[in-house]
C-alpha cells in the first residue's frame, strides 16, 4: 500500500515538473518533455529510501495541490490537451488521440485517490483494532 | 541498505517499463518507416502531394514548425506530421522545376528581432486538403498567427543542414536555415524573440489524428 501511494504521489509530482518545463517554448521545441516522466522513477526511489509516507489527507492536498498547479499554468482549455500530450509524447504512443489519453489519466487520478483512501482507512481500523 | 536496494530495483523496473512500452510502441504499433511514404509528383502541373497528419498537440501550444517528417527529430514539432522523407521532398521540388534559395546560414539563426533575414528560392503556393474538406484549403488559413502576414513561402533548399541536422523539417513558419521550405514574411529571428507565435487552427483542420494532403505548387 505504501509503494502504490508513493507511486501515485510521485506519479503527480513528475507530472507537474513535467508542465513546467513544457511552459518552455525553446526546450519544449527542442526535446521531448514526456521523458521528464522518466524522472517519476528516481522521486519514487527517492522518497521510497527516505521513508515517506503519503495518507489519505496527505495524497488529497498533493492531487489538489498539483491539479491547481496545472490549472494557474495551463488554463481550462490547456489542462485538458497539455498533460495528456506529454504522456503521449513521452510513451511514443502518438497517434492514440487525446481523449483517450485524458480517459485513462482521469480514471488513474480518480481510482488511484479512492485507492489510496480506502487502504489508508483500513489501514487505520487495523490499528485501532490491534491497539497499535 | 536493503530499503536503498529494494528502493532503486523498484526505480528501475519503473523506468524499465517506461522505456519498454516507448520501445514497442515505436516499433510495433506505431511503427515509423525509415523512409516514409512516396511523394506524389505532378509534373505537368509542377505540384507535389506530401501525406501528413494533423498534430493536435499545436491547437493549443506555439510551434514554428508547419510540416516535419515523423521520423525527423522534430517529427512530434509540427502542426502537421508530414509521412514522407524530406530529403526526397527536396528532390522532387528540384524535378519540378523549383529553384533553391540557400541563402540563410545557420549562424543567421541567431539573428534579433529586427535584423532576420527572409529565405528566397522559388515561391511556392501551398494548400491542405482531406477528406470533407471543402477543396484545397490554403495553408495560411491552417495556421493562426499573433502578428498575421500573408504567407509566402519558398524553397529555401538547405539540402546539406537537412541531411546534418536531420530534423525532419519540411515547411517552417518562418525563415529557416534547416527546413526544405519556409516563410519569407517572417525573417530569422521571429521565433526566438517571440516577434509571432503559430498555432495550429482547431475551427478549421480536422481533428488529432487525421490523415491530410499537402499540396506544395510551384506557382506562376
Amino acid at each position: 500500500m505504501r509503494i502504490f501511494s508513493l507511486l501515485y504521489n510521485t506519479f503527480l509530482w513528475a507530472i507537474a515538473f513535467a508542465i513546467a518545463l513544457f511552459q518552455v517554448t525553446w526546450l519544449e521545441m527542442r526535446v521531448n518533455i514526456g521523458w521528464v516522466l522518466f524522472l517519476w522513477a528516481l522521486l519514487f526511489m527517492c522518497s521510497f529510501v527516505k521513508g515517506w509516507r503519503f495518507g489519505q489527507i496527505g495524497t488529497t492536498i498533493n492531487l489538489v495541490g498539483v491539479l491547481g498547479f496545472c490549472f494557474l499554468i495551463l488554463g481550462w482549455e490547456r489542462l485538458f490537451a497539455v498533460p495528456a500530450l506529454i504522456i503521449r509524447e513521452g510513451l511514443g504512443l502518438n497517434r492514440i488521440p487525446v481523449d483517450k489519453i485524458n480517459f485513462v489519466l482521469t480514471c488513474i487520478l480518480i481510482i488511484g485517490l479512492f485507492s489510496v483512501v480506502i487502504c489508508d482507512k483500513y489501514a487505520a481500523k487495523r490499528r485501532i483494532k490491534n491497539g497499535t | 541498505m536493503k530499503k536503498l536496494l529494494f528502493g532503486v530495483v523498484l526505480a528501475v523496473a519503473l523506468a524499465g517499463g517506461f522505456s519498454l512500452l516507448q520501445n514497442t510502441a515505436e516499433a510495433g504499433l506505431f511503427k515509423k518507416s525509415a523512409e516514409g511514404l512516396p511523394v506524389e509528383i505532378n509534373k505537368a502541373a509542377k505540384e507535389i502531394i506530401m501525406p501528413a497528419e494533423v498534430n493536435g498537440k499545436y491547437f493549443t501550444e506555439p510551434t514554428r514548425h508547419g510540416v516535419v517528417f515523423l521520423t525527423g527529430s522534430n517529427g512530434e514539432k509540427a502542426v502537421l506530421r508530414g509521412l514522407s522523407d524530406e530529403k526526397q521532398f527536396h528532390d522532387a521540388l528540384l524535378a519540378i522545376g523549383a529553384k533553391p534559395g540557400n541563402n540563410i546560414k545557420l549562424n543567421d539563426m541567431k539573428a534579433g528581432p529586427n535584423n532576420g533575414k527572409s529565405v528566397e528560392g522559388s515561391k511556392l503556393d501551398v494548400f491542405v486538403k482531406w477528406e470533407g474538406s471543402k477543396g484545397e484549403i490554403p495553408f495560411q488559413n491552417i495556421i493562426r498567427a499573433t502578428v498575421e502576414r500573408p504567407m509566402d513561402i519558398r524553397f529555401g533548399g538547405n539540402l546539406e543542414a537537412a541531411q546534418k541536422a536531420n530534423t525532419g523539417c519540411v515547411l517552417c513558419l518562418d525563415s529557416c536555415a534547416v527546413g526544405i521550405t519556409s516563410n519569407a514574411a517572417y525573417p530569422t529571428g521571429t521565433t526566438q524573440h517571440k516577434v509571432s507565435e503559430f498555432y495550429g487552427r482547431k475551427d478549421i483542420l480536422p481533428p488529432d489524428g487525421t490523415r491530410v494532403s499537402v499540396i506544395f505548387r510551384l506557382a506562376k
